[in-house]
């Protein structure tokens, strides 16, 4: 009783203390950085005092259920408990609201806190204390991810979720897992709210999204989520050592606990078809299976199962992408999906084409529809990255989508293509589709050659393009014969070529309409391979030394002549063609000093000079006679 | 041991490796033949039937009958002899002489008469000189050695010829006493008998009876044969004194003739021709003139054209561009050094030729007042960059004009003394000639004016004071003179006496040595006094003039100025010496011609670096005119862009590499500024949304450096397809154009500039620049109907974030505002200009589409037919573009006139390009040959054996064959050019040596006699002395006489005593 009473008074003073310390949160929150400052040393005492307490087992965790219970008991001991849970309750309460204000140290010292917490309330009452096994509080982690994802300024939200990311979930394994799992659930919730109260969420879900891509996508192995190190709460030892019976019963309730949750899912997930649900849920289940066989044999805690990893993985991102985000996210999250998450082995990555396919049809039809929202450029990246997904599903995943090479096609009419950040990844999937396949129709061909030239005729292609189209068109041109008569056409033997349509070709002396039909979207009704390429004329023109050239060979090669590495066109810009014409004059693209020395060693090319010596800066005749008004 | 086999090999032998056989194949070849060699020539194919003239491969040329038996080398062996041999002698002989005249040797001398010897020599020199001898001289000369050979027949009588192969006489000539007296005579000699009788029956039963003489006595032909002879030399006779006879007569009516018409000749010189000529003008003036005369009128009027046409005279060679520049500095530095010692008040040497005296103190005034008018019209409008020099402006113009000991000088208010502004304008130094010439005049006229003067007044002085000796000016002669004109000559007064009727006259001797006497006094005047007058009032011009010239120096612009390094240095030079934009002008000229690197190759990194500062002083000005336009006739920033560009272009001209350095240079910078700008914006706004800082920020380049890339184009040549400088300049206006975004009117002014820019560099070489022209479609995309129209057709980055612009997508009705509005718009199309005023401006808008369709129809024009058949491609877009905003609506369409100039390059564009034909389609792959679209034969090649041949082009293609065939041929020929030459050399060390063999023999004999004498006489006195000292008695004095005399005496010790 000694004891007890000892205690009584040190509970005294500490219930003084967490009065003393909870009630100054009363106060305004624009107090300027002084305030800040004493609140994030409150925050601190605060956890510092709770992380006693529970170390204390002053501080205990139970079940709802087993709460009621006992509080019939009138316990003092755990009346104390009960009154210690509530004002515990209150601070993070307290906490969350700054987080949600976009305050650092609150952040920080929830993830203090979820540190000491851990959640014991699985365990069964009657186990022994050592036999049980301490882990993350999901709750806890639930209350910071929905505090975080409540942020409402956007660079905020994007530095405090850089910061959950980088000091809670990516050093940490199991921290990991379950901020992923609780995204899902805030996305779940968000998304109910949604559908029900129509209200922007725009906001949250961007949040949500943000966190998302920080989280690094997985654990690296399963010998890393094995071993102690890169857990927040390591398990003791005696988890180890439990006994099959404890950790299977375990397992089992983390499987109920999942199954609901995903049944959950299945009922929120109205979009997604329900044909696709089922068979996943079976390849879930039979997948949970094998894992379970495994794990008797292993032991082991849900979020050490690799499998486990993945699947929340995955439904953390089907969840958080059937919310609506802002573009710029959409773009990050597209880029994303196809390189860290559907690598991962996730158990079904076609569950994302549906998401890949809508994001495709975003970027094509908005600009018939409402050019205000979404403009030109970022809608062509948007098709553009979402049929990059949509290929690293074909080629891995066996997807069937018969409008591939139709969408990109589309995707082509579009200049800006060329202009965009991502053109290289546009390059490279157009030469991973059309050079790599040796199937392809001559038409479809035909109508890329042709509407790939006169992209870079008509839409201002910068000359980078426009040398890579035409390395793409040569090699297309030399390894599909059948393309021949883009670049030759005879004139004998028109008539036996174009039997089709001799309506059209009313012509004498070999001249031939141009039949290409640019504005049809569909390579089958383009007729590309009757018509000829002349934009390869126009592009002789170019001012371009390179491009012309180029233009010049091409269609002109022979059969043994190497095709271009199209990796090396893939490279240029404005700036390295630039500079490379001022290196070929013998310029150099250093500095004043750098310059001359490298002048002296390199042969500088003699400059041509013009010869008419020039009377006025505008002359009469020139390019600017007629609109611009000069002296 | 080189050397000691050198010494071994005798002078006379012939170094190694050379052929040694060659003496022995001589001789064989002079005994008997070589059978090698015979078999060698005699390889050629033998022919069956000789055909004359043919050429018979292998054969060796047709001299080879002279020695059918020699073989080749032989003969080239002997022709070196003859031909080598004779020209190695004569070669360094020039004194050799052969009296090769004729009947000077041998028995001529004493045949041949004077006359006789002559006359052959003549006949002989003529036949040398002729030149139709050469042409029948069949065979070179080369080729026998240059030698007369016999002939007989054509053939070459020689060892080989055989008497018995040759019949003298060929009786089968028909006429065979024609004419040939001579045969007559040896037949008749030599019995005409019944040989030749019987030789006349065969010749008569072959051919007949023949003509003539045929059938009658030799005797009877000899005589009817002199008669004839006879009579025809005494018909000859006659002729010939007939033709004397006439030949006199002749003379005679010659000389008769001449005589009479030597009469003529006088009557027709005095003809009065100003009558027909008179006639003429008449005839021409009523236009009645002949057709013949007029064909004649135009003649002569060509023909005095040509009379009259300016004769260019041969000038002296063109100047290069150095001497040129030298010239320039020269001039400038003597402008300067007379400045310079102008206001140190040093006036040696100079003629102060430049300082007009007539130019009055009211008229500064006036012209200050002016001044002062003009400079409150400039401090109104100032730019930025000639503000430090506007304010040391504004603070000149508080200066005052004052008196002081260097005469009209401005003080300012420090007191210090400033230079005149005013000035600059009349004082430039290209001026100088015209002021000068008339200062003269004037000079002339006046002193001429005062000598006038000072004769009048001379003539009431008294008369008396003039002695001898004094000069003096004598009016010459003047009774003698024409109308009583004076002729004034300097002379001197020799003496003076008294006339008849008391006046005074005066002996002058002038000065050019003429002599007058009894000069009245009112023609003679003394000297002294006008010259000094003249000297007075030249001494007061002048020094009138040295002030002015001292003032005017110290406010004129320094001739020659240091080449400032940094672009502040020159503003500063600027800004003291120069008040207007022309002087700023002049200021960066007379830089350039001190600095040239044409003057001074070590000017060259100065001028490079100032390169770069008037690029950037271009640049400077080219942002002035957007901010305040060409800133009035003082600062004229477009004239300065214009002086600076021709600035540019010379200095590029002058040194090519560092212009083109810099210009790289500068480009990068651009480059990397462009970049950073495409940075910021994406910071700026992302969707135009805060327009105040939108406004401010553009990603587009400044004025200065658009039109600085202008006058890239005057720089250098943008027809190359590679250009060092232009191809980037044009990759920076494509990234430009394509990438920097469109926010504002001035974006899209810079837009179509840039634009204007790429079609003006592509538009010499024909090329398209795609950018360009999407931009351009662009832009009129941006006056469509509505916002999803416009952003349909708009295919760059730039154009897409205006397209989303609020701003521009009012453009349109702007438009349509405007020419509702305002009157002017309605008839009248508006300009763009580079002013900043411009943007702000209501006629903006239209503005805009006016001037993107006047460079819609330039594009059309250069692109029109320079691209094979791809036009419509190219012009596709702008095309589809220009159709979108010429559609009508009821509220929004465009204004009639705007809609006149859509529908006009429409017309432009549809007669260019060909949209909706047919045409030719592309044709690229070369087309299969034959032999590629034959079958292949895969049977062997069969060789006939009839026709076997060992031949080493067997199993060659004809082409081949003949290819080696040639190249055989010419191997053959090239070694046997090398074999002649080599043993053309040999030949001839070989008789080098031979010669000096026996040059050498000759002295070494000799020296071989004089050393046998002189051992022969050391033999003897050797043998005397060893006979002892008996033999050597009798000679010698004194002491020797007594050794001698004592037997003591002995040249050897060993001798016998």
């Amino acid at each position: 009783m000694s004891s007890l009473s000892a205690s009584s008074s040190s509970a005294r003073e500490k219930w003084k203390q967490l009065k003393i310390l909870l009630k100054e949160s009363n106060t305004n929150y624009e107090n300027g950085v002084d305030f800040h400052r004493k609140e994030a040393h409150r925050f601190d005492q605060l956890r510092k005092l709770f992380t006693s307490l529970i170390a204390n087992g002053e501080l205990n965790f139970r079940r709802n259920g087993n709460n009621q219970e006992v509080e019939e008991e009138q316990d003092a001991k755990q009346k104390w408990n009960a009154h210690l849970q509530t004002q515990y309750n209150v601070y993070i309460d307290q906490l969350c609201d700054s987080i949600k204000h976009g305050n650092k140290y609150a952040l920080r010292s929830m993830c203090g806190i979820i540190a000491v917490s851990c959640c014991q309330q699985h365990q069964k009452p009657q186990q022994p204390q050592e036999m049980r096994i301490r882990r993350v509080d999901v709750n806890l982690v639930h209350r910071m991810v929905d505090a975080l994802s409540c942020v409402q300024e956007d660079n905020v939200a994007s530095e405090m979720a850089k910061m959950a990311a980088a000091e809670f979930a990516n050093p940490y394994v199991d921290g990991k897992y379950f901020v992923m799992k609780s995204i899902k659930r805030c996305s779940v919730e968000v998304y109910d709210l949604m559908q029900s109260k129509k209200e922007d969420v725009t906001v949250v879900a961007d949040n949500l999204t943000t966190l998302l891509l920080l989280v690094d996508s997985i654990a690296p192995n399963q010998a890393h989520l094995d071993s102690n190190l890169s857990l927040l709460i390591p398990s003791s030892d005696s988890a180890n050592n439990a006994d099959d019976g404890a950790d299977s019963t375990d397992d089992d309730d983390d499987e109920s606990d999942d199954d609901d949750e995903s049944d959950d899912d299945d009922d929120d997930s109205s979009t997604i078809s329900n044909d696709t649900n089922t068979q996943s849920f079976k390849k879930q289940k039979t997948s949970h299976t094998t894992t379970k066989k495994k794990k008797q044999q292993k032991k082991k805690i849900s979020f050490q199962s690799i499998a486990k990893f993945r699947k929340i993985l995955q439904e953390a991102w089907l969840s958080v992408l059937r919310l609506p985000i802002s573009s710029k996210l959409h773009k990050r999250a597209l880029r994303h999906l196809p390189t860290n998450v559907l690598t991962q082995r996730i158990p079904s990555p076609l569950r994302f084409a549906d998401f890949f396919s809508a994001s495709f049809d975003i970027g094509c039809k908005n600009d018939d529809n409402d050019s205000t929202s979404g403009s030109g450029s970022t809608d062509v990246i948007t098709s553009l990255l979402s049929l990059q997904g949509l290929f690293h599903l074909m080629t891995t995943q066996n997807l069937e989508y018969p409008k591939f090479y139709t969408s990109l096609y589309t995707l082509m009419s579009h200049s800006t293509v060329f202009h965009v950040k991502h053109r290289i990844q546009f390059c490279t999937l157009l030469t991973n589709c059309l050079m790599k396949s040796q199937m392809l129709p001559a038409y479809v061909i035909a109508s890329f050659c042709k509407r790939l030239c006169r992209t870079c005729v008509c839409g201002g292609v910068p000359p980078s393009g426009s040398l890579f189209v035409l390395a793409l068109v040569s090699n297309l041109l030399r390894r599909h014969g059948e393309c021949a008569c883009l670049v030759h056409r005879h004139v004998y033997n028109k008539s036996s070529k174009d039997k089709g349509n001799k309506k059209n070709d009313n012509d004498d002396n070999g001249m031939i309409m141009d039949v290409f039909d640019n504005e049809t979207n569909d390579p089958a009704k383009s007729r590309a391979l009757e018509s000829s390429l002349w934009e390869l004329d126009a592009l002789e023109k170019h001012y371009h030394p390179a491009v012309s050239a180029l233009a010049k060979t091409c269609g002109t090669e022979d059969n043994k002549t190497p095709p271009y590495d199209l990796d090396e066109f893939l490279l240029h810009t404005y700036k390295s063609l630039f500079e490379e014409e001022r290196r070929w004059g013998g310029g150099g693209g250093g500095g004043g000093i750098e310059n001359n020395t490298s002048k002296k060693k390199r042969k500088s090319r003699s400059v041509a000079l013009a010869f008419h010596e020039p009377k006025t800066l505008f002359q009469e005749g020139d390019a600017f006679s007629g609109w611009l008004s000069v002296p | 041991m080189a050397k000691k086999r050198g010494s071994k090999r005798s002078l006379s032998s012939t170094p190694k490796g050379l052929p040694q056989k060659k003496a022995r194949v001589v001789e064989a070849s002079s005994s008997s033949h070589n059978p090698f060699e015979i078999a060698k020539s005699s390889n050629a194919r033998s022919v069956k039937h000789h055909v004359h003239n043919r050429h018979v491969p292998g054969s060796s040329a047709p001299q080879s009958k002279l020695n059918p038996h020699t073989s080749a080398l032989a003969r080239s062996l002997k022709r070196r002899k003859d031909v080598l041999r004779q020209e190695l002698l004569d070669k360094k002989k020039s004194n050799a002489f052969v009296d090769k005249r004729i009947g000077e040797s041998g028995a001529a001398k004493f045949n041949m008469t004077q006359e006789d010897k002559m006359l052959a020599r003549i006949v002989r020199e003529r036949s040398r000189r002729s030149k139709r001898t050469a042409r029948f001289a069949l065979e070179d000369d080369d080729a026998d050695g240059g030698g007369m050979t016999l002939t007989h027949g054509g053939k070459v009588i020689d060892e080989s010829y055989n008497p018995q192969d040759h019949v003298i006489l060929s009786d089968d000539d028909e006429d065979k006493y024609s004419g040939n007296l001579e045969k007559v005579d040896t037949e008749l000699h030599f019995g005409g008998g019944a040989f030749d009788r019987a030789k006349r029956n065969s010749a008569e039963s072959a051919y007949g009876p023949s003509s003539g003489a045929g059938g009658r006595e030799l005797g009877d032909v000899y005589r009817s044969r002199k008669m004839e002879l006879d009579e025809m030399i005494a018909r000859k006779k006659m002729e010939k004194a007939e033709r004397m006879k006439r030949k006199e007569n002749q003379v005679e009516t010659f000389e008769e003739m001449d005589e009479s018409f030597k009469e003529l000749a006088s009557i027709l010189q005095f003809r009065d021709k100003e009558k027909e000529h008179q006639k003429h003008a008449q005839a021409k003036k009523a236009g009645m003139l002949s057709k013949e005369d007029e064909e004649m009128e135009d003649w002569d009027r060509e023909m005095k054209e040509y009379l009259f046409e300016r004769k260019v005279k041969a000038t002296d060679r063109t100047k290069t561009p150095e001497e040129i520049a030298q010239e320039e500095a020269k001039r400038l530095q003597e402008l300067e050094t007379k400045r310079l010692a102008r206001m140190n008040n040093d006036f040696e040497d100079d003629d102060l030729s430049d300082i007009s005296d007539d130019d009055t103190k009211n008229k500064r005034q006036q012209k200050k007042k002016k001044k002062r008018a003009i400079k409150k019209v400039k401090s109104a409008i100032k730019g930025p960059d000639e503000l430090d020099s506007d304010d040391e402006d504004e603070d000149e113009n508080k200066i005052e004009a004052r008196f002081t000991s260097e005469g009209l000088v401005y003080v300012d208010k420090k007191g210090n003394i400033v230079k005149n502004p005013e000035d600059e304008s009349d004082q430039d130094s290209s001026e100088e000639t015209p002021t000068e010439s008339d200062e003269s005049d004037a000079e002339s006229s006046s002193s001429s004016d005062e000598e006038d003067d000072g004769s009048s007044s001379f003539q009431t002085n008294d008369k008396s004071n003039l002695s001898v000796g004094m000069k003096v000016m004598g009016n010459y002669r003047l009774e003698h003179q024409f109308e009583g004109r004076e002729n004034w000559y300097p002379g001197t007064i020799s003496n003076v006496k008294t006339g008849d009727d008391g006046k005074v006259l005066y002996d002058v001797s002038y000065n050019d040595g003429d002599f007058e006497a009894d000069m009245i006094p009112s023609n003679v005047r003394p000297i002294k006094k006008e010259k000094m007058k003249k000297k007075e009032a030249e001494e007061d011009i002048r020094k009138k003039k040295q002030l002015k010239a001292k003032v005017k120096a110290r406010s004129s612009m320094p001739f020659v100025f240091e080449v400032p390094t940094t672009l502040e240095a020159l503003h500063d030079m600027i800004a003291t010496h120069a008040s207007t934009g022309a002087d700023a002008s002049l200021v960066i000229q007379r830089i350039y011609a001190a600095n040239s690197v044409r003057l001074n190759k070590n000017n060259k990194e100065k001028m490079q670096n100032f390169y770069d500062v008037l690029l950037r002083r271009f640049i400077a000005v080219g942002d002035a005119v957007h901010s305040s336009g060409d800133g009035g006739p003082d600062l004229g920033r477009y004239e300065q862009l214009n002086a600076l560009t021709k600035i540019l272009y010379k200095m590029a001209q002058d040194s090519p590499e560092c212009a083109g350095a810099v210009w790289g240079r500068r480009l990068g910078i651009f480059q990397k500024a462009l970049a950073k700008r495409l940075r910021d914006s994406e910071l700026v706004s992302v969707d135009g949304c805060d327009d105040d800082e939108g406004q401010h920020f553009s990603a587009w380049p400044s004025t200065g450096t658009i039109l600085l890339l202008r006058a890239l184009g005057h720089i250098f040549p943008v027809t190359d397809k590679r250009h060092p400088v232009v191809t980037p300049a044009l990759l920076l206006l494509g990234q430009t154009i394509a990438q920097a975004p469109v926010r504002s009117h001035y974006d899209l002014v810079a837009g179509l500039f840039c634009s204007g820019l790429m079609i003006e560099y592509t538009k010499g070489a024909k090329r398209f620049p795609p950018e360009a022209l999407a931009f351009l479609a662009g832009v009129l995309r941006l006056f469509s109907l509505n916002a999803v129209e416009a952003a349909s057709g708009i295919h760059l980055p730039t154009l897409e974030i205006a397209a989303k612009n609020p701003k521009f997508a009012l453009m349109r009705r702007s438009v349509v505002a405007h020419a509702e509005t305002s009157e002017n718009a309605q008839t009248s199309l508006t300009q763009i200009s580079l002013d900043k005023k411009m943007l702000s401006d209501q006629s903006m808008p239209t503005a805009l589409i006016c001037s993107t369709l006047k460079l819609v129809e330039i594009a059309v024009s250069n692109i029109d037919h320079s691209i094979g058949g791809s036009e419509t491609e190219v012009m596709l877009e702008i095309h589809r573009s220009l159709l979108h905003i010429a559609q009508k609506s009821k509220r929004k369409s465009m204004p009639p006139i705007i809609l006149k100039v859509i529908k006009n390059s429409l017309l432009v564009l549809s007669a260019g390009i060909k949209i909706d034909q047919a045409r030719l389609p592309l044709n690229r792959r070369s087309g299969a040959t034959t032999s590629e679209l034959a079958v292949k034969s895969l049977a062997p090649r069969m060789e006939d054996p009839t026709r076997y041949a060992m031949s080493k082009d067997k199993n060659k293609s004809q082409t081949q064959a003949m290819h080696d065939r040639n190249r055989r041929e010419y191997k053959r020929e090239h070694k046997a050019a090398m074999r002649e030459l080599r043993l053309d050399a040999a030949f001839i060390e070989n008789e080098r040596r031979k010669d000096r063999d026996k040059r050498d023999s000759k002295a070494r004999e000799k020296r071989h006699r004089n050393f046998a004498w002189l051992e022969d006489q050391q033999a003897h006195m050797n043998e005397q002395v060893r006979m002892g000292g008996g033999l050597l008695s009798g000679g010698g004095t004194g002491a020797a006489r007594a050794k001698a005399a004592s037997a003591k005496l002995g040249i050897k010790k060993g001798g016998k005593f």
